[in-house]
């Protein structure tokens, strides 16, 4: 952390106006970022990133220096996300059985781009804690150490959630390679016929 | 390159914003965040869809009448006490005229009477009367549950103190939107309270499928923060809610 961010931080202790603003626009990109990756939803990300900030400022004499501001906050951000994303699933759940999201056409069969749609549904069917895992570590680059903190586990259920997850993936993306190879196949032997 | 690598290649873009906040919705939500926490208001309330505001005002219709309805029937079923109260105690009014108690004066300003408030046995409940009724009874109904809820939260093993409470704290929560709607949640104060009160219930309903023991405590520190036990029993006489007191 740097003398300035540490700076700041203590001046938006003290209530002033500049430095909350200072540290906004500091990580609110970042924030927004995260909250989308985490919800999928552009107005539900910034919902998610609205309430991070205020539920931040309203704490910010529990930050104690420990860890980077940004991961103090970027644990706010997931667990916000998490706790939108159960009340939306609630209700979207009464207008939208999941069933029939399992049955949603693929796009495109266009190779990567096929899979690629087929791997961030298995993603998106990846219970929350383990979804939250892959996405902070694989996708945004923390470390279990760091996930860990963010998620209030130990290290090692970090781990362990990371290794279902893409145990989970590894096979959705084994299944879809096959199928693509069988398509293969079978518009090569219509071809020589 | 290991199947891991290319699942996190082929995952990179992984609800990817499609773009980064511009400077205008940054502004947008700064200005969000400062009207919240201005206001201490509810981080759930401008949140409600139109389409989820429409099955919640159906349902807070259905809920209305149910209470009006049982406290339409407990003052009728009162009237027998009430007609003893007025010939050997001074302290039988109109609902609007409140009578007092020697260790809980009258505390006007929050429009909900005091400890010894009833209906005289002549009068026909008044609408605003059944309102401040309903009231006073959700008030003391909710203040039960936080205090259940804070004590039960404190103990070491929380998920077994708490079965049942995500129903009891969903039915007001249904009682505190319709509260707020109403004539009644005009009251600054009571406003203020009943949207904290909002705020609360709704993450205790939300805890009841998470069982998270930080989300727990984070509502229990939500709770002492906002003083809202404090301020419920401040809105509520501590007698309130005994008959004939």
């Amino acid at each position: 952390m740097t003398l300035d961010e540490r700076h700041l931080i203590e001046s938006a202790r003290r209530g002033e106006p500049a430095a909350e603003r200072a540290l906004y626009e500091q990580h609110v990109g970042r924030v927004y970022r995260m909250a989308h990756r985490m919800t999928g939803d552009a107005a539900l990300a910034e919902d998610v990133t609205q309430d991070t900030f205020v539920r931040a400022f309203g704490r910010l004499d529990e930050f104690e220096f420990r860890s980077q501001f940004s991961t103090w906050l970027h644990a706010i951000t997931t667990n916000v996300a998490l706790n939108v994303l159960r009340t939306h699933r609630r209700t979207r759940d009464h207008e939208q059985p999941t069933e029939e999201l399992g049955r949603l056409p693929v796009a495109t069969h266009d190779g990567d781009r096929a899979l690629r749609i087929a791997l961030h549904r298995a993603i998106d069917t990846l219970n929350d804690d383990m979804r939250a895992t892959f996405v902070l570590h694989d996708l945004e680059g923390y470390t279990h150490t760091e996930v860990a903190e963010m998620l209030g586990v130990e290290e090692g259920t970090s781990k362990a959630r990371l290794s279902r997850a893409r145990a989970k993936l590894r096979a959705v993306l084994a299944d879809e390679d096959t199928r693509a190879s069988r398509a293969g196949h079978a518009g090569r032997a219509g071809d020589e016929r | 390159m290991t199947t891991d690598d290319r699942i996190r290649e082929l995952a990179r873009d992984y609800n990817a914003p499609p773009r980064a906040l511009d400077a205008a919705r940054r502004e947008e939500i700064w200005n969000r965040i400062q009207r919240e926490r201005g206001a201490s208001s509810p981080r759930t309330a401008h949140r409600i869809r139109p389409r989820h505001r429409n099955r919640l005002q159906t349902i807070a219709a259905v809920a209305a009448v149910l209470l009006i309805g049982i406290l339409i029937g407990r003052t009728t079923v009162d009237r027998p006490d009430e007609r003893q109260a007025t010939t050997s105690d001074h302290a039988t009014a109109n609902v609007d005229r409140v009578t007092t108690t020697n260790d809980h004066p009258v505390t006007p300003g929050n429009g909900l009477g005091t400890p010894g408030e009833r209906l005289s046995a002549d009068d026909t409940p008044s609408p605003d009367a059944t309102h401040r009724l309903a009231t006073r009874d959700y008030l003391l109904r909710t203040e039960t549950l936080l205090t259940e809820f804070r004590l039960a939260a404190a103990s070491p093993t929380p998920e077994s103190a708490l079965p049942g409470t995500g129903p009891w704290a969903s039915s007001l929560l249904l009682e505190t939107r319709l509260l707020m709607d109403s004539a009644i949640g005009e009251n600054p104060d009571l406003q203020r309270l009943l949207r904290d009160l909002e705020l609360i219930l709704a993450e205790i309903v939300q805890l009841a499928d998470a069982a998270d023991e930080r989300e727990r405590q984070e509502i229990r520190r939500s709770l002492e923060e906002r003083g809202v036990l404090l301020r419920l029993r401040r809105a509520v006489p501590a007698k309130a809610g005994t008959r004939g007191a």
